[in-house]
């Protein structure tokens, strides 16, 4: 399985930013520019990984995108529309546990669909299918204090996808977990999203490792700024030998070096 | 483990009573006079004579029943009152945090509410309504309201700032957030909550049927102090107690198992 | 992913724009209370039930009637004049007592209730005993042993001292064993794997960890023991903010006991509001 070249404008693209800037104000009255005249184009089905150093725009990018800060500057689309707020066309995957906890597994699963109004019988279905994607279909009517931090947190990607959204936020979802534990939920995720028919998807992450395996392409903000845009040409499924290979160190290789890039590159996006 | 502690805890609350009751015998042993501290048979003695019919009620004050009927007007309204009140403390609490324009308006009112003396209202209420049920129990609801509102509240402002961004991106409206969000996340705190007005409630009902009520134990706890019947205020206090004790238990039972969900 | 904008205003800003619409609440609020008394009227028995402002204001001169005479203003129940000083004097000696009667209440209850509860809370053995005791004490309605302990002290105003004290010590007994209780073992453990011997634990690192429940705890003690006082006054003694609320209310003077009410309140929230700045400045590291 290949992936997909860029669909010529027969869809809109998922996410499309037109220059696109923040300022923040601090207290003390001082302007800081967290996003500078970002442009930004992901197209459906596309997986992007966005690495860089921490505090430089990254998590403020995210939040433009699904809505919960606006842009002091530019326009942000979501499948030709602009975005004004949070919605469940963007599904959001967050960093802390959101999963609630009076709520059983299947009830937090099914409850972004109970909010659209889908029918009792679909919703059903739906998280009977997504529950053995993740494989955890006993622990349907579990409270989430019963699941380890690993269910967890796949129960909290199947509630988000399960409202099938245009695109999926991700900020470093599977930070701190050992290498066994990070490729399980890599192939959840990515059965997941093959289940729900490979939306867009923007995650956030600082393991170089990560965004080989699951991106089509890497992104890395430096200053507010997009710093490198690299494809990764790589065959899916990948395994350690792909992520290890020649062609995957090249990349490796370009991204770790646009990292350490001193400010001057700042602002040249090398597409390749 | 569980249930070894149970027993341990039982056992150690049963050695406390007992150890009470023995300091207690041993006042009452000293006391010639009868009046202060009447030994416990005489207690169990007043309890019993007045429990389904007190004389002492019927000869001072044309009064009905005896301690059970009087313990059941009592309970029956600090029921009534609390609930009235965590009703009223859930609606505020929650118009509080959904409405800026309300907060706005209550933050000061209600800061300065929770420091007033709750007795305050007594002669209000008994002038306004007399001896009735609501004026018995108005200070119950009043204080239950003050205490739920700030207990869900803040426990809603908590809830918005964990979930609020998540329900937010899964397409969920306003009322179904308070519903299925803010709600059930308010549970365990206004649970403390509660229990804590209840206790409350029970002295606060009883004291205003001692300071002007007809019905009630309190009522009962007045005669019988005017008739410089100690054996049987100390019985009435503690058949008070008892139930309360008991309801407070069976209400923290039903509240752990509502919140079986809390880590 | 919680990078809120930073705020627009400032701390004091909005700190300040609150305080104005709480003035207009006030303000809002007494326009309505006027309102309702005007449309209420009076009862058949000529009762005003609710007192206009005016008349609220004007039943400050019946304060006068509860001072016992000197000073420049005459006992009025031997048929002196009701004087604006009378007044003055009746309230400040009325208030007076009550202020004090809290006061040494509020001060015997905490030191006898967190004394107790510490002290108890230090033995194991002792906590498992008291517990059920202490819970079932605190279930009872406090403020209704108040006829017992007019029976046992007669209307003393040792009496009045020790109801008071009683009521809040269990009180406080109660929330000082579960806030010592509540304290996480992270800190024990800790404390101990650096050597500190159990005395030591107890005296720099629980009883400051517990701090916060307990404050909460002395918080809500303030205006339970203004209660406490307030009953004690009701029934049973001469002078004092307490008693005079009993008459008002005996003469369905409802302007006096709302004056009265007005200084109440005045009185518990400033105490409140002392005693909280106090323990925001002992728990600031919270």
């Amino acid at each position: 399985m290949t992936a997909l070249p860029a669909v010529a404008d027969a869809r809109p693209p998922a996410i499309l930013l037109n220059n696109v800037s923040k300022e923040f104000r601090l207290e003390s009255g001082e302007l800081v520019q967290g996003t500078k005249n970002q442009a930004l184009r992901v197209e459906s089905g596309e997986f992007v990984c966005v690495v860089g150093p921490s505090g430089h725009g990254k998590s403020t990018l995210l939040n433009m995108i699904a809505g919960f800060t606006l842009p002091t500057s530019g326009t942000i689309e979501v499948a030709g529309r602009p975005v004004k707020g949070p919605g469940p066309d963007r599904g959001v995957v967050f960093q802390r546990d959101t999963l609630f906890l009076w709520k059983r597994v299947d009830e937090n699963i099914e409850f972004g669909l109970k909010a659209q109004g889908v029918p009792k019988a679909e919703r059903k279905k739906i998280v009977a299918d997504l529950l053995k994607v993740i494989g955890l279909e006993r622990f349907a009517k579990a409270w989430p204090k019963q699941l380890s931090g690993g269910m967890r947190r796949r129960v909290a990607i199947a509630a988000v996808l399960a409202n099938k959204p245009d695109v999926l936020l991700m900020d470093e979802p599977f930070a701190g977990l050992d290498y066994l534990r990070m490729s399980q939920m890599h192939e959840v995720l990515l059965d997941l999203w093959q289940e729900v028919g490979r939306r867009a998807v923007v995650m956030i992450t600082h393991d170089v490792d990560e965004a080989l395996t699951l991106g089509d392409r890497i992104i890395l903000i430096k200053h507010g700024e997009i710093a490198l845009n690299v494809k990764v040409d790589l065959a899916r499924p990948r395994t350690t030998d792909d992520i290890t290979g020649d062609r995957a160190n090249e990349i490796r290789r370009r991204v770790l070096e646009a990292f350490e890039e001193d400010d001057q590159k700042a602002g040249q996006s090398a597409k390749l | 483990m569980k249930i070894r502690s149970r027993i341990t805890s039982v056992v150690f609350g049963v050695i406390g009573v007992m150890g009470v009751a023995l300091i207690w015998t041993a006042f009452s042993l000293g006391d010639t006079g009868n009046a202060r501290f009447p030994s416990l048979p005489k207690i169990f003695d007043a309890i019993n004579d007045n429990f389904f019919n007190s004389a002492i009620l019927a000869y001072n004050t044309f009064g009905e029943g005896g301690i059970f009927s009087n313990l059941m007007w009592t309970a029956g309204n600090v029921l009534i009152s609390v609930s009235v009140g965590v009703i009223l403390g859930y609606v505020v609490g929650i118009l509080l945090v959904r409405l800026q324009w309300f907060r706005n308006l209550s933050s000061l009112p209600i800061a300065i509410l929770g420091t007033i003396p709750v007795l305050v209202m007594l002669p209000f209420l008994t002038l306004w309504f007399g001896d009735s049920r609501f004026a018995m129990g108005g200070m119950v609801i009043f204080y239950t309201a003050l205490t739920i509102t700030e207990a869900v509240r803040s426990s809603s402002a908590h809830t918005l700032g964990r979930w609020g961004d998540y329900a937010a991106s899964l397409g969920v409206s306003g009322t179904r957030v308070t519903l299925s969000v803010l709600l059930p996340a308010s549970l365990p705190a206004s649970l403390g909550t509660l229990r804590a007005a209840m206790a409350f409630g029970w002295g606060f009902q009883a004291v205003a049927e001692v300071l002007g009520g007809s019905n009630g134990a309190g009522r009962l706890i007045r005669t019988f102090a005017d008739s410089t019947n100690t054996a049987g205020v100390i019985g009435t206090l503690l058949c008070v107690g008892i139930l309360a004790v008991l309801v407070d238990a069976i209400v923290a039972t039903v509240g752990r198992w509502a919140t079986r969900w809390n880590e | 992913m919680s990078n809120k904008p930073i705020r627009e205003h400032s701390e004091k800003s909005r700190a300040r724009s609150s305080t104005y619409w709480g003035l207009l609440v006030m303000a809002s609020l007494l326009i309505a209370w006027q309102v309702v008394s005007i449309a209420l009227g009076e009862s058949s028995a000529g009762i005003k039930l609710v007192p206009g402002i005016q008349d609220v204001i004007g039943a400050f001169i019946q304060f006068s009637g509860y001072w016992p005479g000197g000073l420049g203003a005459g006992d009025v129940s031997r048929g002196a004049d009701k004087t604006l000083w009378g007044a003055v004097l009746g309230l400040l000696y009325n208030g007076g007592i009550t202020l004090i009667r809290c006061a040494i209440g509020l001060a015997g209850g905490v030191i006898v209730g967190v004394g107790l509860g510490l002290l108890v809370s230090w033995l194991k053995v002792a906590r498992e005993l008291l517990t059920f005791p202490a819970h079932f004490m605190r279930m009872m309605p406090l403020l209704a042993l108040l006829p017992l302990f007019g029976l046992w002290f007669g209307l003393s105003e040792l009496g009045t001292y020790i109801f008071v004290t009683f009521a809040v010590a269990v009180l406080l007994f109660v929330i000082t064993a579960s806030a010592i209780n509540g304290v996480s073992t992270y800190y024990l453990d800790y404390a101990s794997s650096l050597g500190a011997s159990k005395w030591r634990i107890y005296r720099s690192v629980m009883i400051p960890a517990a701090l916060p429940e307990l404050r909460t705890g002395l918080l809500l003690a303030v205006p339970f023991a203004w209660s406490a006082v307030l009953a004690a006054e009701y029934i049973g003694k001469a002078y004092g903010l307490g008693r005079i609320l009993n008459y008002a209310q005996l003469y369905g003077a409802t302007d006096v006991i709302a004056i009265t009410g007005v200084f109440v309140v005045i009185a518990a929230s400033t105490s409140f509001f002392a005693v909280r700045r106090y323990l925001n400045y002992v728990t600031r590291w919270a």
